[in-house]
């Protein structure tokens, strides 16, 4: 994981049950990508995708968060303790 | 000299290409298929995608027993379509349901689906009361507030997104000459020869016109002199998420396509040619869908449209053949009719006039004096 | 929050806050309303937050003005609401919104559209693959959370392509390399617009900056580049271009170039046209940004795409002429005013026409070349499967659409539209300007049942 600027708090969160760091402040697309995630979820066909624009407009970037599927990762902030899943 | 064909069909939605195939199938004459723009009204694309019986035909025996006709003939046409054409349809024969919230709803229905029960000709094509423990059975998910149901064992689903490609491809693969973006703006009769002109000026002749062209029927064939009451009925459907773990069997306000996707429909209004979302149709749409499947609210609705239903003055359906060569066709049960339009109706068009069954339907019953 | 408005705005841009700027001492009631966490758009994203001396450094001075532009905004005079997502506008100007899990509706007198640009599909073999992201991703991460990557690989062409790679050398990052796909001919093309071009030659100044910066850090840039492909298993794991060369690596970022995000503006039945030197579907508007919707005004990239100076003047049009609408303003300073506008318009749109023609995506770009190319992301529909439906069909987008179920899913078409439409035009040898775009219908993304069902009990 790499930033140029080490500021803000540190805060940890769950992904498929594993943990990981990240910042506050961060998206949770942010949080996944800083620590190297890049599958979020599986189309219908089982096609492994990823987060993709990072704006909201491509919805590639869903994930399973608090129980309910279809949460766009980019539109929210990662909060400490935050578990997350792949999209179902 | 300009070609003439031997038959027209004006329309190329799901009621005009399964009469080009149809007639492709029967003859080796030449016919051809206009179709105009892609943004044109087309019921076609906005169908919601049932293959059904069991709502068909209250106080109108004939039409329950043509739906009866079409419905045996579902499964075979499925076949056809699929192997001729490479195109899988998803055409899926489960079963389905009307939901009753209360005693009072299950007892008008049932007396409906009695009467309906009288006009069928096949004792297995009967439609069942269930309560609400039997209809869970069926549909394990039902909400609460659910009584009991009406269910039909012959019912089915669709794609018909598919149905219009295949029956098209099939068209086209039977030397059907398919020509798109012809909005037809006018037609003319002259020594027995149909003349029909485009709006941006080309012109086709042809022996015989079969219009099927939707709620365009009218004013194509006022141009004729021939009056066809239909009108406009808007219906709305919405379009939910695909869900992968849960396999729905199909009603009018709920049904799951083969990929996953969950549609909601069931609605009638009377606006003319608009159409625009209305949201208390939408509202009233997700409530009634909620109290048959609550998981429905943690659904995502991901895009809604309306289209326009082709209604007959009196509800029926039209099918008519005026001076031997003008065949009008118009239904809003394109679908459910699919199997007898590509069978019964085109052969019996080839022949000059439309099936003897289908005689209540013809447009006579609309002319002054002439008793319902 | 109230029901009714005098202007909601739609987008706290660059174009948005300046309206609102505008729009705030008129006594008019004013909601502003932006699905992101904070004021500023794309350009200006987290501008308020990265106030400290490393990031302005960093983002350089231009992206300083957007915090001098934040603070003349005065959210005592107007509301604002941020993390507000709008799904619908209906004829009658009812707009719903969906925030916090809630869905609400509002009437506005005057609708502003300001929601800036998307990035254009880039449908390329294995673009889908976990690991390519966009060139705007990039950026945004940078910006919001100061995350950088090393060993990415850079793919593509346009101003805003070479912006970012210079954003991202200067936050430390290494970069392996820029595969260019600016096309040659662009270079000649563009020649006739560059006298122009001169009268901004800071502008242009600043671009060919890059280019010896890239030149300064070793990174090697391969020009003209064409088929690429993305491959790997899972995952990204190598590019290979131009038919011999590969490289290895596990992410990508990958930008053809801005079109303006119109999925609103349709659903809310704006006209619209083809634009043939940008490529992309843009919105009609007459002088003072009005649409063919007369109560609906469409500013800044999410109209088509200027750039952010274009866009700041034009929301002073729009402004000015929303308080001629209203009466606050007498029909003499409304064409004063605009006059003066629309000469700076003028001084500043000089280098346009030469960025938008050097930097015209190619054909190679935009048509997938192949058929394995999956054209539809979210239906995974590929490039074969709309050609075998044009063979049965031609009739047009939405026929192709019912038939694939191509812009079907949750992006709605952002991301296939542009594509099947160029792949229609080549197909059926159309003119792509007289070929209707997709029907965009509500909601413009999706929106949970529950919200809806609780709609009218707020």
């Amino acid at each position: 994981m790499s930033r140029f600027n080490e500021d803000g708090k540190n805060i940890s969160f769950t992904f498929n049950d594993v943990s990981y760091k990240a910042k506050e402040g961060d998206s949770i697309t942010s949080a996944l990508f800083s620590n190297e995630i890049l599958i979020n979820r599986k189309t219908y066909n089982k096609t492994p995708r990823g987060s993709f624009c990072c704006m909201g407009v491509c919805f590639e970037c869903l994930v399973k968060v608090d129980g309910i599927n279809g949460v766009q990762a980019c539109k929210r902030k990662i909060i400490d303790g935050m578990e997350i899943y792949e999209d179902e | 000299m300009e070609k003439i064909y031997d038959f027209l069909i004006i329309g190329g939605g799901i009621t005009g290409s399964s009469l080009a195939y149809g007639l492709s199938k029967e003859c080796s004459l030449d016919i051809a298929m206009v179709d105009a723009y892609d943004h044109t009204y087309r019921a076609s694309v906005g169908n919601y995608g049932l293959a059904w019986l069991q709502s068909k035909g209250y106080k109108n025996p004939f039409y329950a027993q043509m739906t009866e006709r079409s419905i045996y003939l579902w499964k075979d046409f499925a076949k056809e379509i699929e192997e001729k054409s490479g195109i899988d349809i998803e055409y899926e024969q489960t079963g389905g349901f009307h939901f009753c919230f209360n005693k009072e709803d299950f007892d008008i229905r049932k007396e409906k689906m009695d009467l309906i029960n009288t006009y069928y000709k096949h004792e297995n094509t009967k439609t069942i009361m269930l309560d609400r423990k039997e209809t869970m059975e069926l549909y394990p998910h039902l909400g609460e507030e659910v009584f009991g149901s009406s269910y039909n064992k012959l019912d089915g689903y669709l794609s018909p997104g598919q149905l219009l490609k295949a029956q098209i491809k099939l068209c086209k693969e039977q030397n059907v000459n398919l020509i798109s973006n012809y909005c037809t703006s006018t037609i003319k009769k002259e020594n027995n020869v149909y003349i029909i002109k485009s709006e941006d000026g080309r012109i086709l002749k042809t022996k015989q016109l079969v219009l099927a062209a939707g709620l365009s029927n009218k004013k194509l064939a006022k141009q004729l002199e021939v009056d066809v009451p239909i009108s406009p009925e808007k219906g709305h459907i919405l379009v939910c998420q695909k869900v992968s773990n849960l396999k729905l069997l199909p009603s009018l306000d709920i049904r799951q396509s083969q990929d996953g996707t969950i549609l909601l429909g069931h609605s009638n209004e009377d606006r003319g040619y608009d159409l625009s979302i209305e949201e208390d149709v939408v509202q009233r749409i997700i409530n009634n869908a909620v109290k048959i499947l609550p998981m429905l609210k943690d659904m995502n609705l991901i895009r809604s449209w309306s289209s326009l239903r082709i209604i007959p003055k009196d509800g029926k359906a039209i099918y008519d053949t005026i001076d031997n060569s003008l065949h009008v066709v118009s239904t809003h049960s394109a679908i459910t009719f699919a199997p007898i339009h590509v069978n019964e109706v085109s052969k019996s068009i080839l022949s000059g006039k439309m099936p003897d069954n289908l005689q209540d339907f013809s447009l006579k019953r609309f002319e002054k004096g002439v008793s319902q | 929050m109230n029901k009714i408005y005098d202007v909601l705005i739609i987008g706290a841009g660059p174009a948005g806050i300046m309206s609102a700027i505008k729009l705030q001492d008129s006594g008019l009631s004013i909601l502003l309303l932006d699905d992101s966490f904070s004021l500023g758009g794309q350009i200006f994203k987290n501008v308020q937050k990265n106030q400290n001396e490393k990031n302005t450094k960093l983002f350089g001075p231009e992206y300083s003005k957007g915090f001098e532009l934040i603070n003349k905004l005065d959210l005592e005079k107007i509301e604002y609401l941020p993390n507000a997502s709008i799904w619908s506008i209906d004829k009658e100007s009812k707009v719903y919104f969906s925030h916090e899990g809630k869905s609400h509706k509002i009437t506005a007198n005057k609708i502003i559209i300001a929601v800036g640009s998307q990035e254009r599909p880039f449908a390329i073999q294995g673009w889908n693959k976990p690991g390519v992201l966009t060139a705007t991703s990039a950026q945004i991460m940078l910006k919001e959370s100061s995350i950088i990557k090393d060993d990415a690989v850079f793919v593509g062409s346009g101003p805003l392509f070479y912006y970012v790679i210079s954003q991202y050398i200067d936050a430390g990052a290494k970069i392996k390399a820029i595969i260019d796909t600016t096309s040659k001919e662009n270079y000649f093309t563009s020649l006739k617009y560059l006298p122009k071009a001169l009268k901004q030659m800071g502008m242009l100044l600043k671009g060919i900056g890059f280019l010896f910066k890239f030149r300064k850090h070793n990174i090697k840039v391969y020009q003209f580049s064409k088929n690429i492909k993305f491959e790997g298993n899972e995952t990204l794991e190598s590019i290979s271009f131009n038919d011999k060369e590969s490289i290895n690596t596990k992410l990508a970022f990958i930008h053809n170039g801005l079109v303006p995000n119109i999925n609103l503006q349709l659903q809310a039945q704006c006209d619209y046209e083809y634009n043939h030197m940008k490529r992309s579907i843009d919105i009609k508007v007459d002088k003072y940004k009005q649409s063919s919707v007369p109560n609906i005004l469409v500013l800044g990239d999410g109209q088509s795409i200027k750039g952010v100076e274009v866009a700041l003047i034009e929301a002073k049009i729009a402004a000015t002429k929303i308080l001629y609408d209203f009466k606050k303003l007498s029909k003499q300073s409304l064409n004063s005013e605009c006059t003066s506008l629309d000469k700076k318009l003028k001084d500043i749109s000089s280098i346009r026409d030469f960025l938008d023609s050097l930097y015209r995506p190619s054909n190679e770009t935009v048509i997938p070349q192949n058929e394995e190319v999956i054209v539809c992301r979210c239906e995974e529909v590929k490039k074969s499967d709309i050609l075998k439906s044009i063979k049965i069909d031609q009739k047009g987008l939405n026929t192709i659409k019912s038939f694939t179920r191509c812009g079907m899913g949750n992006c709605q078409g952002r991301f296939c539209g542009l594509t099947l439409l160029e792949i229609m035009a080549k197909e059926t040898k159309q003119p792509i300007e007289e070929i209707s775009y997709l029907n965009i219908r509500s909601p413009i993304r999706p929106v949970r049942i529950s919200e809806l069902a609780q709609l009218n009990i707020n």
